[in-house]
């Protein structure tokens, strides 16, 4: 049912694209935005693949840190996004990349903390 | 040859260990032709109702063909009972007739399992003892049926249970279902240790306890990242259970026969896939 929705959408969004080259022009902004973060944010999760702070964190607390500095801002924000960090959604745009690193590892820390003291009981 | 035993608990509730049980029972006994029988010790009989139905559940509890119905004679007296006719024969709604046997749990479980422990107490068993007592009745229980299987499924109920304890002491073999979540994960560390001194004892390692995490949804963020912390901390299947709405309507007991496909529709497959790892992780030959 939906899919036929769409395609009928999809049809009507096309026709008047083809007819109204000011309407063209505003879907080509409107796609090259989206794109863009589409784009970055689907890059940014290629170079966490793999990375789970709470793993990395248990397997070498020591040069966690550094590990953590190789992660621009965006990237930091989608780790914490990914893995439930900031569960007061303190973050915001302002919130620089120095305070996002030092938040993903507060918590590695405290949950390594934390599970040391449940492994056992 | 003995059958292989294999407990499947959490102490935490709603993390899919019913329809574990179950969806392994009906896989491992349609797909691979092995002779399986489950032993349901929870009380709200949730297996047992999947497995049978309501309607034979409900007969079945009638005539006191029950896991209470056999170990009232070792907690009230009265007329000893054999264990092979308290066994519901050839369950399940699916066609190919699969070799799945079943004892049936009713909410009366609970009445069995407080008057046993009064009882033994009186009688001056400490709680290792009862839990020996307990794990020899059921032992001896199941010696005298184990050739008909090859496995034997235990679906522990949430929380502390004798009757639990005892099946993880007799067991070769844990299946800890999760979800990939902070508190079902806690679930895990609160069973851990117990489940461990238990393999042990009889010295096995902690190669026999392993985790499979259920009602998993790969959209969602935090179902990803804790699946990857439980991977670091636990021995976890490869295969995990989805969040599917095939699987909780297959729980319904159809009248007709059904495929295993009609049965478990699009998640089919994964459970195929998951009895196999099972099996090999398990030692089923």
């Amino acid at each position: 049912m939906i899919d036929k929705a769409i395609a009928s959408l999809l049809k009507v969004i096309s026709a008047e694209a083809s007819a109204n080259p000011a309407f063209a022009r505003k879907m080509e902004e409107a796609l090259d935005t989206f794109a863009h973060d589409y784009v970055e944010r689907r890059r940014d999760e290629r170079v966490l693949s793999g990375f789970n702070p709470f793993v990395e964190f248990k397997k070498s607390p020591q040069d966690f840190d550094q590990r953590l500095s190789r992660f621009d801002r965006n990237q930091l924000a989608l780790i914490i996004e990914k893995h439930g960090i900031d569960p007061a959604r303190s973050v915001n745009s302002r919130t620089s990349k120095k305070k996002l690193a030092e938040m993903v590892a507060a918590a590695a820390e405290k949950r390594a903390a934390r599970d040391a003291k449940v492994f056992d009981y | 040859m003995e059958p292989r035993i294999v407990s499947v608990v959490n102490m935490k509730g709603g993390v899919g260990k019913s329809t574990t049980v179950a969806t392994l029972a009906e896989a491992l006994a349609a797909d691979h032709g092995l002779r399986v029988l489950v032993m349901d010790l929870d009380p709200q009989s949730n297996v047992s109702m999947m497995l049978a139905g309501q309607d034979r559940w409900g007969e079945l509890r009638k005539e006191g063909a029950t896991l209470d119905g056999y170990f009232e004679q070792y907690v009230y007296g009265g007329e000893p009972r054999f264990f092979r006719d308290v066994i519901a024969r050839d369950v399940s709604d699916l066609m190919g007739d699969p070799r799945l046997d079943l004892v049936i749990a009713t909410p009366e479980f609970r009445y069995i399992e407080r008057d046993a422990l009064a009882r033994w107490v009186r009688q001056g068993f400490d709680v290792e003892g009862i839990h020996r007592k307990l794990g020899g009745l059921t032992h001896s229980a199941l010696q005298n049926v184990g050739e008909s299987y090859d496995v034997v499924l235990f679906d522990c109920p949430p929380g502390i249970s004798i009757f639990a304890e005892a099946a993880i002491e007799l067991s070769e073999f844990i299946v800890i279902p999760t979800i990939a979540d902070y508190v079902s994960r806690l679930g895990i560390f609160a069973f851990r240790r117990r489940a461990i001194r238990s393999m042990e004892q009889r010295r096995f390692t902690e190669e026999r306890i392993w985790t499979l995490i259920t009602k998993y949804e790969a959209a969602n963020a935090l179902h990803v990242s804790e699946a990857e912390v439980l991977r670091a901390d636990f021995n976890v299947f490869d295969m995990m259970i989805p969040q599917a709405e095939a699987i909780a309507r297959a729980a319904e007991w159809s009248d007709a026969k059904r495929s295993f496909d009609q049965k478990y529709g699009p998640a089919a497959d994964v459970i195929r896939q998951t009895a196999s790892e099972f099996r090999e992780r398990a030692g089923l030959i």
